[in-house]
């Protein structure tokens, strides 16, 4: 309490010593006095271009003073940011508290009249620098806050472009993988002939670079998305035939677990506005969850229909179904199902991630119904290509603060 | 004994004043009797301004130190001066006087 400082304003010597017995007797040694709004102005540097601590932690300031008012000193003491939070309280004789409004509007914290009651100003006077106490506590507490912001920041940046440069040095190696297995299983006739065993294993080399080539590709996506720069190019695209072929493509897999694809599908569905790739990846990815999580024999059916500004895609499974708690966190990064049936299979966890923050980059959403033991329905939607007939094909860019 | 009352004992005002600004009390007693030749000066000089700052000084100190009188005489004296009333202030400076010469303080 010794250690706060008070500056007493008041053009009355009388106040002034009475105040200053008054705070001394309390323990508030440092005391400070001006006679004048322009007296304190000194005090305070504001004259100067003084930009060190003033060491005052209060003010105690008269309203009726010649030249500059109180009310007026207040206002400009409170426009100097290195000065706006030190608290000032106003001292008014009872016959003027019509200037108590203008007082607080002008910054004062409180006010007490004169003739001054000793337990008054001293109450207001702990309670103005308790409150200054934990405002500045407060401050250093956020200027830490947005320290460790900028920290993280900045090494979330680190990391994403360390992610970026790794993928894409993985990507030559893979190609050659790739290409070369390709070549060994297809061009037979030039390369040579392969024995039965041979051909498993080019096989098995090529399915395996195959899961490496989508985990870099998940990776880059991911980098891409924290980076704010996944971009996607949206053209016309028909559901059902976009549907078909990713169906096709995929038959090994459900033919593998011999599980049905039923499509629900309006030949007359409007035409939607996507990204092909991009859809084909988001298609890709809920139906290989689809089939991933159902036992052997069971069936995934997929509807669309129009809603609204969109069309919307059903992809519904009779699997092992989802948890609340699992379904919050679904389209988080690297987040897996906790099964170990599951875990020995494939999968980066990044896949729903990317699904949704490509089928938010068209500006539509993805949600998930589910109940364990019974199954799931994972519904997206994706915007009409004729509502908007102003719509250009031109690539739209994400913005993503990586945050999810 | 001590009397509890105010004015009027043996012509002695009785004022509680906290003894922890015992050691202003002096101070302001004779500020206040350097008022009174200071408003007179004015008076001569048709100089209400000075007399209604003096009053309104006093208004505001004097029940900060105890003495409520000096308080309730000021507030007259500043209306007198507002009211560019000599007489008026003459007659509040007299009463000013008589109220320092009676007064009794006693410190608790």
């Amino acid at each position: 309490m010794g250690l706060m400082s008070i500056l007493i304003v008041d053009d009355s010597e009388d106040n002034q010593i009475l105040l200053r017995a008054i705070l001394r007797n309390a323990g508030y040694t440092e005391v400070l006095t001006a006679a004048s709004a322009r007296d304190a102005f000194d005090h305070l540097g504001m004259d100067g271009l003084a930009s060190c601590e003033t060491g005052i932690d209060l003010i105690l300031m008269d309203i009726m003073m010649p030249d500059v008012d109180g009310i007026e000193a207040c206002r400009r003491i409170k426009a100097y940011t290195r000065l706006r939070d030190i608290p000032i309280i106003m001292v008014t004789a009872l016959t003027e508290v019509n200037y108590i409004e203008a007082s607080f509007e002008a910054g004062a914290m409180d006010y007490v009249t004169k003739p001054v009651n000793k337990i008054e100003v001293l109450s207001r006077i702990r309670s103005a620098l308790s409150l200054k106490r934990e405002t500045e506590a407060r401050k250093c507490a956020y200027v830490e806050l947005e320290e460790k912001n900028q920290e993280l920041a900045r090494e979330s940046l680190v990391k994403s472009q360390i992610l970026s440069t790794a993928t894409h040095e993985l990507k030559t190696p893979l190609t050659s993988i790739v290409g070369y297995a390709k070549r060994m299983l297809q061009n037979q006739e030039t390369v040579g002939p392969l024995n039965e065993r041979q051909q498993r294993y080019v096989e098995a080399i090529q399915e395996s670079s195959y899961q490496l080539t989508i985990l870099i590709n998940d990776l880059l996506d991911t980098s891409r998305i924290e980076a704010g720069r996944l971009e996607v190019t949206p053209t016309q695209l028909q559901v059902q035939q976009k549907v078909e072929d990713v169906v096709r493509a995929m038959q090994t897999q459900f033919e593998e677990k011999q599980i049905r694809v039923v499509l629900d599908i309006p030949s007359q569905l409007c035409p939607i506005y996507v990204d092909h790739d991009r859809c084909t990846q988001i298609i890709t990815n809920l139906l290989g969850n689809a089939c991933k999580y159902s036992s052997v024999g069971a069936s995934v059916t997929i509807t669309a229909a129009e809603n609204g500004e969109f069309v919307q895609v059903d992809v519904a499974d009779t699997g092992m179904g989802i948890s609340e708690e699992d379904q919050l966190k679904l389209f988080t990064k690297f987040f897996r199902a906790d099964n170990t049936a599951t875990r020995a299979e494939s999968g980066t966890g990044l896949g729903l991630f990317i699904t949704k923050q490509l089928i938010q980059a068209h500006g539509g959403a993805i949600w998930v119904k589910s109940e364990v033991g019974t199954g799931s329905i994972f519904s997206f939607t994706l915007p009409r290509a004729d509502v908007d007939l102003t719509r250009q094909d031109m690539p739209v860019e994400t913005r993503s603060t990586g945050i999810v | 004994m001590t009397p509890t009352s105010g004015a009027g004992y043996g012509g002695k005002i009785l004022v509680r004043v906290d003894s922890d600004i015992q050691d202003i009390i002096p101070g302001f007693l004779g500020h206040r009797r350097d008022d009174i030749e200071s408003i007179l000066r004015a008076l001569d000089h048709d100089d209400y301004e000075t007399v209604r700052f003096l009053g309104h000084s006093m208004k505001g100190a004097g029940g900060g130190y105890g003495f409520d009188g000096i308080t309730e005489l000021g507030h007259s004296m500043e209306l007198a001066a507002m009211g560019q009333n000599a007489q008026e202030v003459r007659k509040l400076v007299s009463e000013l006087a008589t109220y320092l010469e009676s007064v009794e303080v006693v410190y608790e």
